[in-house]
Parts: C-alpha cells; structure tokens; sequence
C-alpha cells in the first residue's frame, strides 16, 4: 500500500484565546493535487502556516504526519528539510539578500540534509538559469534583493521559481494565483505541472476556480469555520464557481 | 593656573593625574618647539581645568561615561623607537594604499608623499600655529582642549589645486601597550585645494597587552570643487579606545564621503564635525556599529549648515549584542540664511540582546525656514516576517540571522569607496555575524 504524504488528524489551532481551526483532516498521496477553496478567513491560510511551522499559532489538538514522521514536533527548518515547501500568499521581502545568495544557503542546507555534496558555483548558476526558464524569470533577479520591489506577479513567480530549485515532496501554493493576470497566471500554472512527478504532490489553496482550469486537481476540498465541510471532484470546484459559498455554508449550518 | 577645586570628587583624582603629566610633558619637551605653541598649551590646559572631564550630566554626555574608561589610569605614551616597526607594521597596510605610521603620537612620514609631519611643519614656520584650531578651537570644549594641552604631533596632508591623489593615505595609529596603559593624542591637518581629491583612511593598532586610548583631533578643508573620501577603520581588539574629534570643512561645492567602521574596540566616541560653508557642498556620513560583549560605541555627529544650498545626508546603523551600548546622537544645525538646505538623518538600530543598550537622538536646530530635513530612528529586533520564511526554506536560525544581519551591515560597507578594503571588511564582518559558515 502507498504512504500518505500527508495525514492531518482533527487539527485544532488556535492564536491566542481564538480557535480557528477546529478540526482539520486531510489525507494527501504521492502524485495527487488537492485543492482548498473556502472564503476568506475561512482558516487557509492559518492551516498552510501551522504546517510550515509558524509559531503564532498554538495547536491544541489532533496530529500531522509527513511521510509517517509527527510533522509537529519539528522546527520550520526541518520541515522544510523533509520535504515540505510552502509558496506564501505574502512573500516576505528581504532587503539586500539577494536570491542568489539566499537560495545557494537554501539549498545547500536541503543538499547536505540529504546527504549529497553542496553544488558549486557553476553547477548552481547552471540549476538556476534552468529553473528560471519554466516561470519566466529573468536571471537579472538573481542578483536583486529577494521580492524587494518585487510587482505581485513577480513575487508569486518567485515563489515556484524556489519550488522548482528546492524539489519538495509536497508544496502547498497559498494563494499563488491572487493578484495574477491571466498571461502570469499561465505561467505559474505551467510551472507547477511541468514540476508535478508520482511522488511530489500539491495542496493548492485557492480562492478562485481559475486557477484549477489549469492545474486540475484530484480532490477539491472546502474549508469552512475551520474545518473540511465538503471534498469532492474538480467538478465541486465549478459547482462553487457558479453558486457561491451560501449553499455550502447553509448545508454546514445544518449539520452543526 | 586655576585649580581644581570646583571639580567634583570623583573626577579630581583623574584631573590631578593629567594636570601632573601635564606638567612632565611640558618639562621633558624643555622648551622645544618653540615659545607659541607652550603658550597654547598651557591655555588650552587651563580650559581643559577650567571645564573639567566630562560628566554625564553634561548633555553631550549624557549617555556615555568618560570616568570608567579614564579610570583605566592611563599614563602619557611616550616617544618609542619605531624605526624597526615602521616597515612590517605598514606593509600590513599597503595594500590599501600608501601607509603613513603614526607610533605613540609621533608621525613617522613615508618619502615622496603628500604627508608630512606636524612638528615639522611647526618648527619650518610657526606661523603656521594660526591654522590649528581654527577648526577645532579648544574654548568650550573639554576633549580639543585636552588635546590642544597635549599638542605635540601628527601628520599635516596637503593637496594641491587640481591634484587628484589617487593612492589612498592610510593614517596607521599605532600604540604601544607593552608596558601598561597609555593615552596618546594626536594632531592631525588637512588641507585639499581646489578640483582635488583624496582617500584617507584612518587605522588604529596596537602593541602589547595594555590598555590604549587614541585621542585624535583632525582639522580639515576641503577647498572648492574638491572631495574627501575619508574612512574610518576602527577594528581593534577590546583593549583600544578612542576619542575621536574630525572637524572637517567643505568650500564651494566640496563633497565629503565619509564612512566610519566601528567593529571592534572598547570604549569608541566619534565626533564628526561638518561645517558646509560653501554653497553647492555636499556631505555624506555613514557609520555601522557591530558591538557585542561591554563594547560602548557613540556616534556624535554635527552637520552645520553654514550657507544656503548644501545638501547633506546620514545613515548610521548599528548590531548590538551582549552587554554592549551605542549611542548615535545627530545634531543638525540649519544657520538664518542657509536657505534651500537639504539634511537628511537616519539612525537604525538591531538590538539582539536584552543587556544591549541603545540611545538614539537627533538634535535639530534649524533657523532658516526653506529646508527640508528629515530624521528617522528605528530600533529593533531582527524582522520575525524575514526570519521564518528563510527558515521555511531550510536555513536555521542562525544562519536566517546571520544572512540578514550581514545584509543590513552591507549597506553601510558598501559605501566604503575602496574595493580591497570594502572585501576586507565585508569577511570581517561577516565572520563577525557567522555568516561566513553559510553553506
Ligand atoms: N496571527 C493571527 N492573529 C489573529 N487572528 C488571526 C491570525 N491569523 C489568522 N487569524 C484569523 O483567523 C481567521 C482565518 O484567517 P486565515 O487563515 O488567514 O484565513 P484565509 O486564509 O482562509 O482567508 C481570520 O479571521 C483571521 O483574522
Ligand atoms: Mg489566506
């Protein structure tokens, strides 16, 4: 039987005396994209963070485990050691680090995690110029301060530009598709698929259904107060697209 | 001579000590180097008693203590014999640029330069006693006046019109700490002309174990048209101190570049005083504090607008760690009739630890009403948003801190307008910050 990557059990969290997830589960195997739609402030963004390891959030229930180890216990370094990439929906900018330098650090610490030299120089401009090319990145941005006056489009892009260099077992997008227009959008699409293999997989948060026009997931999920209140297909996605979030939001009253 | 009597106690144990090797150094010099300059010192010591040290009751002393560095009883330097020195000691500096050594106070001149000695230039033409002070007068102010008392040596740079001194002029202070601690004052005078320019760095080492206390007066100007890229390198084990006070000049159009380096050392106090009194001058000032362990760095800075259409401009940024202090205190001065002025200031500040003490003050005061200045001070820990996403992509902690630690520090060194010196720098800092074991 194939290992989950990733198995969330009732995960409850919360910041400070808020709770605001309320019991998540989410199984995610090798090769699969998931989605999560839900409205805003729903918890989505809280949920990618929690599995990233951001301290705000304390988690007062439930477990996560990233290929059979307890998720939890590790720092955000190790996480991302193991495996676990996540593409914010408010990259952070970095005055004076350039990307160069901050993904040659990056990468070398997964490299050495996993046993295999660190990449010189030239091996490493060679990777970069190659994984540059799927998101349309000028390698001019090498050498600029990473996302500092950065437009969004550029950010995002930058974002799967990291995915591409740091080949993660599973990478979660926040949001990646926010504040794209439709040429940008493609790109990043593009990018993603041209990274999907059988054994890394996606959970693609999303707010919109476009999005899913070009990464077609296998499982679309609602988040919802917190919790999962519907998984379907990617036709749930559509479903959602043309009626809104009330008749989900209705039918979860209902069962609460 | 006046006396002492006014001075509070714990300071006339330490006044006593320097009025009493006042006293010896003017005996030893027996008259030498004529009857002018022993008058000028015995004036400036008699303001120097008359002020007293600085207590931090004193407003531009308020947040750094002279007395525990002063109880260090540092005695006189005295006259080393440097000649076997001179030459392993500068060639630690050559490449930089065209090293001249300054051992114990007295200049040791390279041939062929533009440097000179000051007690030369005194004996060839005391005349030239006019020149000294006009800058950095000693009435008012207890740190000249000190100096002043103890005048006896230094380097005297001139350039001429229309001289653009390529090889940069590194001013090595040297002092000997071998057998215990000493305080050694030097002079130093700068003189550019008009369409000249300079890169002067200014150094400070020491011999020996103890204890070591520059204090240094500089006087330049800096004539039309010219620039003075001046660098100030102060990286020296914890057992050096400085004093710093460099009054500089800026004519018509001059430019200052002025970057101040101050990574290691005990106890640092810097004192730029800018005058633009040309219109059209420009000043630059940069300074980066790296302070860790009891390290105390104070930035006090004046930038005097003298005469309408100057621009001036500082960012001085600092890392404090452990029990360490800085201090950056700007003082802007925007005179009546010093129209269409623009002063900026910036002040920004890491605190990593909570036995670090920083103090930060602008010091406005502007009597014109058609200027724009600006000031800004932020004090902080490191950005919590920065640290975890490069944590997310697998840095550790320390690695994520010392990547944007050396990143603010960059700033400031890449200001530093000498390649070798700037690489220099940037592999000492950034061993300093441990980003040197980045992978
Ligand atoms: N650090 C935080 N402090 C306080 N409230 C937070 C914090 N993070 C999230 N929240 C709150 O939790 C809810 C879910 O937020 P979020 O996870 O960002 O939702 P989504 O990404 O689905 O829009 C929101 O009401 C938000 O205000
Ligand atoms: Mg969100």
């Amino acid at each position: 039987m194939i290992q989950p990557i990733l198995e969330i059990r009732n995960l409850h969290a919360r910041v400070g005396e808020r709770e605001i997830l309320r019991g998540v589960d989410l199984t995610v195997y090798p090769g699969q994209v998931h989605a999560i739609m839900g409205p805003n402030g729903s918890g989505k963004s809280t949920l990618a963070a929690v599995l990233a390891g951001r301290e705000d959030y304390q988690v007062t229930e439930g477990e996560v485990l990233f290929d059979g180890k307890n998720l939890l216990e590790l720092s955000p370094e190790d996480r991302a050691r193991e495996g676990l990439f996540l593409a914010f929906q408010y990259p952070v900018e970095i005055p004076g680090v350039s990307t160069a330098t901050f993904l040659k650090t990056a990468l070398n610490e997964l490299r050495k995690h996993r046993g295999q030299s660190p990449l010189d120089a030239m091996e490493f401009m060679e990777l970069m110029r190659e994984r540059a090319a799927l998101v349309n990145i000028d390698p001019a941005f090498f050498s600029r301060s990473l996302n500092e006056g950065f437009s969004g489009g550029e950010k995002k892009r930058n974002e799967i530009f990291q995915l591409a260099m740091l080949e993660p077992r599973l990478a979660i997008l926040d949001e990646t598709d926010s504040g794209l227009d439709i040429d940008a959008l493609r790109i990043v699409a593009d990018g993603v698929n041209a990274l999907r293999t059988p054994d890394r997989a996606f959970v693609v948060i999303t707010h919109y259904q476009r999005l899913l026009n070009y990464i077609v997931p296998d499982i679309v999920h609602v988040l919802y107060r917190g919790r999962i209140i519907k998984s379907g297909t990617k036709e749930l996605a559509l479903e959602l697209e043309a009626k809104g979030y009330d008749w989900i939001k209705d039918e979860a009253e209902v069962e609460a | 001579m006046s006396t002492v009597s006014t001075q509070s106690p714990v300071q006339s144990p330490i006044l006593e000590r320097i009025v009493r090797e006042h006293r010896q150094f003017l005996d030893r010099l027996n008259g030498q180097q004529g009857k002018h300059l022993a008058t000028l010192r015995l004036q400036a010591m008699e303001e120097f008693q008359r002020l007293g040290i600085p207590t931090v009751r004193h407003e531009e002393w308020k947040y750094t203590n002279l007395f525990p560095l002063l109880a260090k009883n540092f005695s006189l330097a005295t006259e080393v014999d440097a000649a076997q020195m001179t030459d392993t000691v500068s060639a630690q500096f050559r490449h930089w640029g065209e090293p001249a050594l300054v051992v114990n106070g007295m200049l040791h001149p390279p041939a062929a330069s533009v440097v000179g000695s000051l007690r030369h230039a005194l004996e060839m033409d005391q005349s030239f006693l006019t020149e000294l002070g006009k800058l950095a007068p000693f009435k008012g102010d207890a740190i000249i006046a000190w100096n002043t008392a103890f005048l006896r040596d230094g380097a005297v740079i001139r350039v001429g019109d229309g001289v653009e001194y390529g090889t940069p002029i590194v001013l090595v202070s040297l002092l000997d700490g071998r057998d215990g601690n000493v305080v050694v004052h030097e002079r130093h005078l700068l003189q550019l002309g008009r369409r000249s320019s300079l890169t002067l760095v200014l150094v400070q080492r020491s011999l020996g174990d103890g204890q070591v206390l520059l204090e240094q007066v500089l006087e330049g100007w800096v004539g039309e048209d010219s620039t003075l890229r001046l660098i100030l390198v102060q990286d020296a084990p914890a057992t050096n101190h400085a004093i710093t006070t460099h009054c500089i000049e800026l004519e018509r159009n001059a430019r200052l570049h002025m970057t101040t380096i101050s990574i290691g050392g005990g106890f640092i106090r810097n004192m730029p005083v800018v005058r633009l009194a040309g219109e059209g001058a420009d000043a630059q000032l940069y300074g980066l504090t790296i302070a860790d362990g009891t390290m105390l760095v104070d930035h006090h800075t004046t930038v005097d607008h003298a005469v309408p259409n100057c621009t001036s401009n500082e960012l001085y940024k600092a890392i404090l760690d452990g029990r360490s202090t800085g201090v950056f205190n700007g003082k802007i001065v925007v005179r009546p009739h010093a129209q269409k002025t623009s002063a900026y200031q910036a002040n920004r500040n890491i605190v990593l630890s909570n036995r670090a003490t920083i103090n930060t003050k602008p010091q406005l005061e502007i009597f014109a009403n058609d200027v724009r200045c600006t000031h800004g001070c932020t004090v902080g820990r490191l950005d919590r948003e920065a640290l975890f996403y490069l944590r997310t992509r697998g840095l550790s902690t320390k690695e994520a801190e010392a990547l944007l630690l050396t990143a603010f520090a960059e700033e400031i060194t890449g200001t530093v307008p000498l390649n070798v010196l700037r690489t220099e720098i940037n592999a000492q800092i950034e061993h300093l910050l441990g980003a040197d074991e980045l992978a």
